[in-house]
């Protein structure tokens, strides 16, 4: 089985509709099917860890989106399933968010070693 | 010996510049004597729904037989057709929720449903991958 790393660059997309973000929700379906997979959130994806987002509900006249995703939930959900989470440290700061407001269980490495972050990997997917 | 490249699409027909590279890779791969899989994902499930039709451009002047608008269901079924004269494998598998959502179920020959667990199987099966995702 080769190992995988997910790139989630690309974020809140489609997330309203789709009630999950469309990368992690393959990447989760991918590890329940055996896949040896790793997610690294970098550029506004890194915002995905924040703890406290609470999107509301959303109304188009009578229909309503009843289950708009939580990313930090779907991270979770990818941690609880065995998936290694990382995120790109200069990411967040550029964004000024504090490792403290984001989940646990989620591991920060410089842009500087990402080259050799990346080299752990037989392939590379770039969402 | 031929080599098996397994590929993820996402972007729905008519967006992006994305969908003619990943089809041109497609067929680069199969020129050369390759296998391929395609997993279409998203609003990459359109690009094999059969009831696409040209059109006539009268912005340009040009009638329906003028225009002879491309059509991304024929450019698949071409490829098929290609694999097929070459006696190689191209697979399309079409993300089976995301081909529910859209109501896209109609598709052309040689397109079948799937999910995430044949694309992981595929890729396990291959010399190598590529995710080409909407941006």
């Amino acid at each position: 089985m080769p190992k995988i790393l997910s790139i989630v660059d690309t974020a809140y997309r489609a997330t309203l509709e789709e009630q999950d973000d469309t990368a992690l929700w393959f990447t989760a379906a991918c590890k329940t099917a055996g896949g040896n997979l790793t997610v690294l959130l970098t550029g506004n994806a890194v915002n995905y860890a924040v703890k406290y987002q609470n999107p509301r509900s959303l109304s188009f006249g009578k229909v309503e989106i009843t289950h708009p995703e939580k990313p930090q939930d779907g991270l979770k959900r990818l941690i609880d399933k065995g998936v290694n989470v990382f995120m790109i440290r200069d990411d967040l700061e550029q964004r000024g968010i504090h490792p403290d407001s984001c989940i646990p269980g989620i591991e920060n490495i410089s842009r500087s070693h990402l080259s050799k972050f990346v080299s752990q990997y037989d392939l590379i997917w770039h969402w | 010996m031929s080599k098996t490249l397994t590929m993820l699409m996402m972007d729905p027909p008519y967006e992006s510049s994305n969908t003619i590279t990943a089809l041109r890779i497609v067929e680069a791969a199969l020129r050369k004597g390759n296998h391929v899989n395609v997993f279409a994902y998203e609003g990459a499930v359109s690009l094999t729904f059969k009831e696409q039709k040209k059109h006539a451009n009268a912005v340009k002047g040009t009638t329906l037989e003028e225009e002879d608008h491309p059509l991304p269901k024929d450019l698949v079924a071409s490829l098929v057709g290609l694999a097929k004269e070459n006696n190689l494998r191209l697979t399309w598998t079409n993300c089976g929720l995301c081909v529910d959502e859209r109501g896209v179920g109609n598709w052309i020959e040689g397109a079948s449903r799937g999910s995430p667990a044949d694309f992981i199987k595929a890729v396990t099966e291959s010399d190598n991958a590529l995710v080409i995702a909407t941006t």
